[in-house]
């Protein structure tokens, strides 16, 4: 028996290479990105995206967004459904995140893929995959694009729009254009400049193929481009046709500029893939972009950044009888010149001048000014060439392997194809990607909080102090709030960034002032009832440095006004509230505070009101904005929520309308011309600014009202024709304490100072004369501040040389030949050196015979819209009428006070009585002994003042020496040196007893010099055995003593002399009674047109002489009378008043308006309002709650609310979009966004024309199966 | 001639002074009828230098380069400006040659004789 063995064949397993690379590249791409901190988000785009996107997709369908984090990003939704889908199927937010990155990064390699399969005719391996692996992992994927990622989508898209546009042009088929379209559609809509710059590639290559290679017919190139384009039109219409153009251009004009954009985009910096202004800032808690640092820092990188464009040029150069190869190359030129923009800034090109142009007058192009987004088809273009270069050269050494001494050169190949790959996406593998804003999970505290808010709303808001730009939380960060998180609680926040039209943006930065800048606060309530909101939500563990904004000590001033209630608090005391180092020492009042505060904290709106409303009752007029209406509330004049209207949004017919509802008009000096920053949310803006003036390119304040100039507070000049310099205060913040006009004041206290932080030389200061001066002298005064100081000037005339002089600390003279000259131009040439680079400047720039006076022209639109129609004025006469000043104080807590009294010149519509009231405070820092000494106990005929209080404490004054009790003293701030003066009427005297004040360590002052009006001082030592100076001579006539201290005790601690008692004879100051008010005050620091104003402190002296704020009112209630036309108010001095009111109230009759009616509101899927109004029995005013936008409408059975006469909609209540209705009875009102209806029609062509796309891309592809 | 001076109109026109200072360059270099190749290897030249001219006008050595980086580094501008520009001339001048005729087809020819089919071709397949 044979055994036959049968061999059975071993099934041969053959890989498909093909399949191997596609796995390979969707592991390669797809897999990196869950490398980096597992379990963390990214803050990227937008928060809503990730952690809300259904309720973000329900919101895309409505073009007008009442939420502040949702204006730019209405029309994201085709990204967000795909998020939206993962999140659905139960991933964890930070796995969907990647995996959406992954799936950006593989579409975008497979397109890079198919595109080289394509352009080269043949299916290989080497030159598609590392092209799409070169094109997808550069520094732009990872210093910008996942940061960013929707915006991001169209760098991903290019590949396919290109790939589809070479095979429609080689091909009939309407398949190619349709796919075209529909790769648009996917791009999304959330930028334009991205979408925008990726036509550019299929644009670029039509135009080769039809006009050098000659592969394609104009007619051909034509079909393809005009299907395409309808395409593209139709599928993007929904964002193409219907934006919201004034948000577009608030991004326009208050984001980035061109000369920031293109600071670094040198060609160096752009050809690898570099040149993004982010990429290089940073500030001192590290760079704003570190994925990218290693790019800019290390030599290998910066080395293999070149590797790209260097072998791009090679393939450019060798790869002959591929002439697609030199497109790809002219791609790339022109993107990286088209990177580079307008750099260098400061001297561009004709290139970059004609950008800049065109920047300036289309705003169309202004959108494209982020010429760094140009980086996508830089890349592509780079990694087509080199992976076409790297396939060639590996062919090239293969075909000569057979050479032994070539042998090395393919592994070589390959080791460097994987370097330069490898090098990009170093920040994946290592697991460096981790941007500066990212965050664990959201802590509980945080999770309880938003519960909380969620249950307790309904028709309220919740309001979250305090905002930032991008504020950052202790515990991580989002790119928001962490409201953003949860979109439902109806989140408010003072966002800086101007948003709409400014109204909403300007309240909210009213209503944060007191914590940001640091001012006290009583009636905050009246603003936030006037939002809406009912919860104010402390977020006490915001790291504040880092987010530039207040900390948890500044959001006290809310926590104690007295206007709002405690509420609620999360967390754990000291939890995230505080930084283990770089914050207040735990030992110091700020350390102990923060170390107790909750991380949230949350206070009651008591009785707050809908943010959907009716009012009614006679109505606010405020002259002014939101900061005007904050200080109106401060005066108790809004504390019954009666509706508010800005003058400066009135025509005459609504004020002659007004005119039957007994409005008070109020005139503040708010919407001040002052250039901002909307970057910051304090430290922000400029000094007001006189009619015209501008800051540089800086924009002016929030443009509200149509910037008319009558709207707005203005700075006048009297005395010169102007004041100005090459800068003010440091580049980083606004300094207005150290504006130009400080140094023409007369106030050695206050200065202009110059170049903080900086090094420049050459910063001038000039005032141009009202005719020309014969001038040969000016006297300047350089401060005595800690640091560096000015060391020597340049005098600059209009004729004649310029004079040189070096100057010193106090008071110089320069003196030089008589000229005649326009102006006068004080330039810096020589500081002194110090470690510490303060601001340098003067004190002072006297100049004889010149006297300059700054005062602030409040708004005038009331009155000039009035004038001309006699029911307009005839309202304005027959109604109340107030004046409310704010003195213009600090803008952080740390920062000085802009003005230091009230001097603003006002106008009067006709003869009135007006009352005076107001609020000061005791100027103890500038106040001299005897000012202090005159305000709490009138006029005397003996004045004692010093050279120094300690601390400035008022109770340490000079006449603390003269009243006879030995327990106060006068008290110096520096022992030897400080001395004491007594003026009185003359008299003969022959000694003087001095008691020095009790140092720690004995009596202090151990040696005198006494000095009169007449004769020789005297010098005189301590008796030890009295302790005190018995001081004999000769009977002497004199009007004056002045005591100086020549030494104190060695053994004392702390450099301070005092003087407990000056006993002179006969000359005392008896002290006054801490219970008593003081006396009337009537000199020149209260005048109205020059004529004193006497004003009563109601306050007892010891309140006046703690610091604490006070009121003011006229002395016996007198009132003000007025004549008609300009009037001028000045107040200052030791007085220093922080708000005055001038008020004349007219009798109304005695009739009580009616309450406004009860109204039911239902809010439609598309933004749109539907009110039910009933039994309205009077006009009232409907408030939407969404801020004023000129574009809604509102309707009552198909007839417009307020037509043209009256203006239509309303600003009320400082921000909110609003009607008068002064219809009587019950109906219906509807309120719409007028381009909501387009918005909606779009949306729905759009979805058809997808429908028709999916439509025909099936059919086609069917086709071709066949 | 008529093509360089446009070229260095429009070497003007996107970079300035610079431009028209390398377009000067290019000039003087075509005087001296160098062939196309030598533009190329300029290209490359330039651009290769650039890095090094980074590194040597100096990286950053503090957590952020600043805003004046770039111009901080002109000579790596100017380098890869004058790459730029030099490539750009050399692909001018391949343009205005007639095409070869496997340009035509899209194939890749590699310069040297005794030409095999790549081994890291597969399915090699022409255009759709």
């Amino acid at each position: 028996m044979s055994v036959m063995t049968v061999e059975v064949p071993r099934p041969v397993v053959r890989v498909n290479p093909r399949l191997v690379m596609w796995v390979a590249l969707a592991v390669a791409t797809i897999g990196p990105m869950f490398i980096p901190a597992p379990g963390r988000y990214f803050a990227d785009t937008q928060d809503t995206l990730w952690f809300a996107p259904g309720w973000h997709l329900r919101h895309s369908l409505t073009i007008f967004q009442p939420d502040v984090f949702l204006l730019e990003w209405p029309t994201v939704g085709v990204s967000v459904a795909l998020i939206w889908l993962l999140k659905s199927i139960g991933l964890s937010l930070w796995v969907t995140q990647r995996i959406w990155y992954g799936l950006l990064a593989f579409a975008g390699a497979a397109g890079t893929v198919l595109l080289v399969q394509e352009l080269r005719g043949r299916r290989t391996l080497i030159a598609p995959a590392s092209a799409g692996l070169l094109y997808v992992f550069t520094p732009f994927t990872f210093g910008y694009g996942l940061l960013y990622s929707i915006v991001f989508v169209p760098y991903f898209v290019l590949p396919w729009l290109l790939l589809v546009t070479v095979r429609g042009l080689r091909s009939p088929s309407l398949l190619w254009p349709v796919l075209f379209g529909l790769s648009s559609f996917l791009m999304g809509a959330s930028n334009g400049a991205a979408q925008i710059y990726a036509l550019i590639p299929p644009i670029g290559y039509g135009l080769w193929a039809v006009f050098v290679e000659r592969t394609v017919s104009p007619r051909a190139a034509l079909r393809f481009a005009a299907i395409a384009g309808g395409f593209v039109a139709t599928l993007n219409a929904y964002w193409l046709f219907a934006p919201r153009l004034v948000d577009i251009g608030n991004v326009i004009q208050y984001s980035e500029q061109p000369k920031t954009i293109n600071q670094v985009s040198s060609y160096s910096e752009s050809i690898r893939g570099l040149g993004h202004w982010q990429y290089y800032g940073g500030d001192k808690f590290g760079p704003w972009v570190p994925m990218v640092r290693r790019y800019l820092t290390a030599p290998a990188f910066v080395l293999l950044g070149f590797a790209m464009p260097v072998a791009a040029i090679l393939t450019a150069w060798l790869v002959r009888g591929w002439r697609t190869r030199l497109f790809f190359f002219f791609l790339a030129a022109g993107a990286v010149v088209g990177m580079a923009g307008i750099f260098p800034s400061d001297s561009p090109a004709p290139f970059g001048r004609l950008l800049l142009l065109s920047y300036r007058h289309v705003t169309a192009l202004a959108g494209l000014r982020t010429t760094y987004k140009l980086a996508g088809v830089l890349n592509l273009s780079l990694a087509v060439l080199a992976g076409v270069g790297l396939e060639e050269a590996w062919r090239w050494v293969v075909v000569r392997r057979r050479r032994a001494w070539t042998a090395f050169r393919q592994p070589m190949l390959a080791a460097a194809a994987v370097a330069v790959i490898g090098a990009n996406a170093f920040p994946l593998w290592t697991g460096e990607y981790r941007p500066v804003r990212t965050s664990p999970a959201i802590p509980e505290y945080w999770r309880s909080a938003l519960r909380y808010l969620q249950q307790s709303n309904g028709e309220y808001l919740s309001f979250f102090a305090p905002g930032a730009l991008q504020p950052m939380y202790r515990w991580g960060s989002l790119l928001g709030t962490v409201a953003e998180a949860e979109p439902t609680v109806h989140p408010l926040y003072a966002w800086p960034f101007p948003e709409g039209n400014h109204y909403r943006t300007n309240m909210l930065a009213a209503v944060e002032r007191p914590y940001q800048a640091g001012v006290s606060s009583t009636r905050a309530a009246v603003l936030f009832r006037y939002l809406g909101v009912d919860r104010i939500v402390l977020q006490n563990d915001i790291d504040w440095q880092r987010s530039n904004t207040a900390s948890p000590v500044d959001l006290l001033a809310l926590a104690l006004d007295p206007s709002l209630q405690g509420g609620l608090s999360f967390g754990q005391p000291g939890q995230n509230t505080f930084a283990a180092t770089g914050d207040a020492p735990p030992d110091s009042d700020a350390g102990r505070i923060e170390r107790s505060l909750r991380p949230v904290q949350i206070l009651a709106v008591p009785n707050p009101v809908s943010a959907i409303r009716a009012e009614s009752g006679p109505p606010v007029v405020v002259s002014g904005d939101a900061f005007g209406l904050s200080a109106v509330a401060e005066q108790g004049l809004l504390d019954s929520n009666p509706p508010v209207l800005y003058s400066g949004t009135l025509n005459q017919a609504l004020i002659a309308t007004l005119g039957k509802e007994h409005p008070l008009f109020v005139i503040t000096d708010s919407n001040r011309r002052a250039a901002h920053r909307f970057n910051l949310v304090r430290d922000n803006t400029t000094y007001t600014l006189a009619p015209g003036e501008v800051v540089e390119d800086r924009p002016i304040g929030w443009g509200l009202f149509g910037d008319r100039p009558e709207t707005q507070t203005t700075a006048i000049l009297e005395g010169v024709k102007g004041i100005s310099a090459s800068g003010y205060g440091s580049v980083f913040l606004d300094q207005p304490q150290y504006r130009p006009a400080r140094a023409f004041d007369d106030d050695d206290r206050t200065s202009w100072l110059v170049g903080g932080l900086e090094h420049r030389l050459g910063d001038w200061i000039q005032t141009t004369f009202e005719r020309p001066l014969d001038l040969a002298s000016v006297r300047l005064t350089v401060p005595a501040v800690f640091g560096r100081m000015v060391r020597s000037v340049q005098l600059e005339f209009s004729t004649g040389p310029p004079v040189r002089a070096q100057v010193h600390r106090g008071s110089n003279e320069i003196t030089f030949q008589t000229r005649a000259t326009a102006f006068l131009r004080v330039r810096i040439v020589g500081v002194t050196t110090q470690a510490f680079d303060n601001p340098v400047g003067f004190s002072e720039i006297s100049i004889p015979g010149l006297h300059v006076q700054e005062w602030v022209r409040v708004p005038s639109d009331l009155l000039r819209t009035a004038t001309g129609s006699p029911l307009a004025m005839g309202t304005v006469h027959s109604s109340s009428l107030a004046y409310v000043f704010e003195r213009a104080r600090k803008q952080s807590p740390l920062s000085g006070d802009q003005e230091l009294g009230i001097a603003r010149q006002f106008e009067v519509p006709e003869s009135r009585s007006l009352t005076f009231a107001g609020s000061a405070h005791l100027d103890s820092t500038g106040a001299s002994d005897d000012e202090i000494d005159r305000l709490i106990a009138g006029p005397s005929d003996i004045q004692a003042t010093s050279s120094s209080r300690l601390s400035d404490i008022p109770s340490f004054r000079a006449s603390a020496a003269l009243d006879g009790d030995p327990e106060t003293a006068w008290i110096s701030a520096g022992d030897a040196g400080e001395w004491i003066r007594v003026r009185f009427p003359a008299r003969s005297l022959n000694h003087l007893v001095i008691l020095p004040a009790m140092g720690s360590q004995g009596r202090r002052i151990q040696r005198i010099e006494v000095s009169f009006s007449e004769g020789e001082p005297i010098i005189a030592s301590i008796d030890d055995r009295t302790g005190s100076f018995d001081v004999r001579f000769p009977p002497r006539g004199t009007s004056e003593v002045q005591v100086r201290v020549l030494d104190t005790a060695p053994s004392e601690p702390f450099k301070t002399a005092g003087i407990a008692e000056l006993q002179i004879p006969g000359v005392t100051l008896p002290p006054v009674a801490g219970e008593d008010e003081p006396p009337c005050l009537r000199d020149q620091t209260f005048s109205m047109d020059g004529v004193p104003v006497g004003v009563q402190i109601e306050a007892p002296i010891s309140d006046v002489l703690g610091g604490k704020s006070f009121s003011l009112s006229a002395c016996e209630s007198a009132s003000l009378s007025l004549g008609k036309g300009v009037h001028r108010l000045l107040a200052g001095g030791a007085l220093q008043p922080d708000s005055i009111r001038l008020m004349s109230l007219r009798e109304s009759p005695e009739q009580v308006s009616p309450p406004p009616p009860p109204i039911s509101v239902r809010h439609g899927n598309d933004g749109a309002l539907e009110v039910d109004v009933f039994g309205a029995r009077a006009p009232f005013y409907l408030v939407t709650g969404n801020e004023w936008s000129p574009e809604w409408r509102a309707s009552t059975d198909g007839n417009p609310i307020g037509g043209r006469s009256i203006g239509g909609s309303l600003v009320l209540d400082g921000s909110s979009l609003g009607w008068r209705v002064d219809r009587a009875g019950s109906y219906h009102i509807s309120i719409r966004y007028g381009p909501q209806g387009s918005y909606s029609s779009t949306i729905l062509l759009s979805a058809e024309a997808l429908i028709l796309t999916l439509v025909i891309v099936v059919v086609q592809i069917a086709r071709r199966r066949t | 001639v008529r093509r360089l001076v446009l070229y260095i109109a429009a070497l003007w026109f996107f970079s300035g002074p610079l431009g028209l200072a390398i377009g000067m360059g290019l000039l003087l270099i075509w005087s001296l009828r160098p062939p196309t190749w030598a533009y190329w290897l300029g290209a490359l030249l330039c651009l290769t230098a650039a890095p090094l001219a980074i590194m040597a006008e100096g990286l950053p050595s503090g957590p952020t380069a600043g805003p004046n980086f770039g111009t901080s580094h002109p000579v790596a501008h100017v380098l890869v400006a004058s790459s730029l520009a030099f490539a750009g001339f050399a692909a001018i001048l391949e343009l205005s040659k007639k095409p070869a005729a496997g340009d035509a087809a899209q194939a890749t020819q590699v310069s040297e004789p005794g030409d095999q089919p790549s081994p890291t071709d597969h399915d090699a397949a022409g255009p759709a």
